[in-house]
């Protein structure tokens, strides 16, 4: 797989807190990566070391195949970014934001209203961006981060502040641009559902470091957060899913059992030779939020019983 | 570099550097003007309704208080003004180098700077005129003159003042500093080294041309040039080095 960013061993400290400890990861090309953590993950630094905003203590950073920190301007011309909050002059139109930002990059003018048709805010030229909405500003930095036509686009909590029809609309406007025009899309967003929707590939951070990194197929595939299980003897097999257990929760018609996904032909085997009719099994996926969860969990519960020892 | 210039430019266009910092630099003509107009008899009387006088009292002002004062007003805010909007990180995000970058501020806003000292000297003679003062083309020219280096030798103020900002990333320690800096014009007044105070050059340089100091032209041309580059490598040091989140 061909890699639009590849970060090996980056680390970050200030003083004698890591804020990004070691951490690698990879984003396909062409493709929308989400990049996962809670607040203080060390997320925007990571960002704002790949913008080269901040010099990261060590570790490298490769944009396209080439090392950024030995060519700044390779960097400077393939990505485009916006670090958590867009940021314009704000006595000026959205025009002349875009001139300055075109003149900065050596862009043609005539990019400026490519751009402003892009995001949806062609009629808007004149307008000062002091009167813009904020996701009208969000918009309008986008479209200032695509003036120089990156091949990939970094956005740090992109639906920060926006009401549900903006987020959705941001959602929307994300996905044709990595779709219609090709661009490598890297979010940033502790919203795992916002992510779930429309990343390809994921990386989860905590605390400064990477705790997992798929694609989101994968985990929708992998894993199982419970299996519902429909029976004619409700008692005779709770008893059972006791003996194997598990945890499980008896409704009306069905019983949720936690279970790993490679234990339902098991139990079905137990259930069956137990003489009790399994009317039904279904597995129902984790979702993004349950498997965040549970891998920040392993890791801080890792990170305590190292400290420990 | 041009294209930055450029960009410099249209940013500066309309923004309260713009409007605050020429208002600033037209406060002492118009307070010395209105002075002229209120105690026009007394000064007639005294025999001070002239322009050598006019003149001596916008210089004395310019020197002193005004032109740090705005000069480092405009540098401050020229960089901070880019962290205010949050636009610095535009910036840096562009292709272009941080010794760029800041070089390109240094250079727009000194020419700015100097640009407004021309404005206020053409706007002096206007006075002249319209005060209806005894003036020669060679007058004319002359106090133009004094004004202009006043304004060149302020220019040493900027690269101390964007280091400043940059350092603090705030406006209030680099203002609190030029203030102090202001107010040492007075005491360092009459002190033979006053040459080694960046505040106090702009004023040895105008009286050593007036002729009302005695001063070696060669310690504050020195002392000017040493700080000038040094601030200059400072910030470019600093701009390079420093994390700019």
């Amino acid at each position: 797989m061909k890699y639009a960013l590849e970060i090996k061993n980056l680390t970050k400290s200030y003083k004698n807190f890591k804020a990004v400890d070691n951490l690698s990861l990879n984003v396909p090309e062409g493709k929308i990566y989400g990049f996962l953590g809670r607040n203080g993950a060390g997320k925007t630094t990571t960002i704002r070391m790949i913008m080269e905003l901040i010099k990261p203590d060590s570790g490298e950073i490769k944009v396209l195949g080439q090392a950024i920190q030995q060519n700044h301007l390779w960097g400077a011309k393939n990505i485009g970014s916006i670090v958590e909050t867009p940021g314009f002059y704000e006595n000026l139109t959205a025009s002349e934001n875009l001139d300055i930002t075109a003149t900065m990059f050596k862009t043609n003018r005539n990019r400026i209203s490519e751009v402003l048709e892009i995001v949806n805010l062609s009629g808007c030229e004149t307008k000062k961006a002091r009167d813009f909405s904020l996701g009208m500003k969000q918009r309008l930095g986008i479209a200032n981060s695509l003036i120089h036509s990156p091949r990939i686009l970094i956005l740090d909590e992109p639906t920060n502040g926006l009401d549900p029809e903006g987020i959705r609309d941001m959602r929307d406007f994300l996905r044709t641009l990595s779709k219609k025009h090709g661009i490598t899309i890297m979010i940033s967003s502790h919203i795992l559902n916002e992510v779930e929707q429309i990343a390809d590939y994921v990386g989860i951070i905590d605390q400064g470091r990477l705790i997992e990194e798929m694609d989101i197929q994968s985990i929708i595939e992998g894993n199982q957060s419970y299996l519902i299980l429909k029976v004619d003897d409700c008692q005779k097999a709770i008893t059972i899913l006791k003996g194997f257990g598990y945890k499980y929760l008896a409704e009306q018609d069905c019983i949720k059992v936690h279970c790993p996904k490679n234990c339902n032909s098991i139990l079905n085997k137990k259930l069956v030779e137990s003489n009790i009719c399994v009317n039904s099994l279904s597995s129902v996926s984790q979702s993004l939020e349950e498997r965040f969860l549970s891998v920040v969990s392993e890791n801080n519960a890792d990170r305590k019983e190292a400290y420990n020892a | 570099m041009l294209n930055l210039l450029k960009c410099e430019f249209k940013k500066f266009k309309g923004t309260y550097i713009n409007s605050l910092s020429f208002l600033g630099m037209l406060f002492p003509i118009i307070l010395i003007a209105l002075m002229f107009l209120v105690k026009r008899t007394d000064f007639i009387k005294h025999g001070s309704y002239n322009w050598d006088y006019f003149n001596s009292q916008l210089t004395i002002m310019f020197v002193f208080l005004i032109g740090p004062i705005i000069t480092s007003f405009i540098a401050v805010f020229s960089v901070f003004y880019e962290y205010q909007e949050k636009t610095m990180k535009n910036i840096l995000s562009s292709p272009n180098s941080r010794t760029m970058i800041i070089l390109t501020k240094i250079i727009y806003v000194s020419f700015y700077v100097l640009l407004q000292y021309a404005a206020i000297a053409v706007i002096n003679v206007l006075c002249a005129l319209l005060f209806g003062f005894d003036i020669t083309i060679a007058s004319a020219l002359d106090k133009s003159i004094h004004l202009i280096v006043a304004g060149l030798t302020t220019i040493i103020l900027v690269p101390l003042m964007m280091f400043l900002t940059l350092f603090a990333k705030n406006f209030i320690p680099p203002l609190v500093i030029t203030v102090a800096g202001t107010v040492s014009n007075a005491i360092l007044l009459n002190w033979e080294k006053s040459f080694v105070s960046p505040w106090a050059n702009p004023s040895n340089f105008v009286f050593i041309m007036e002729k009302t100091s005695k001063m070696d032209i060669i310690y504050p041309i020195a002392c000017t040039c040493v700080y000038f580059v040094l601030f200059m490598i400072f910030s470019i040091l600093y701009f390079n080095k420093a994390d700019q989140a």
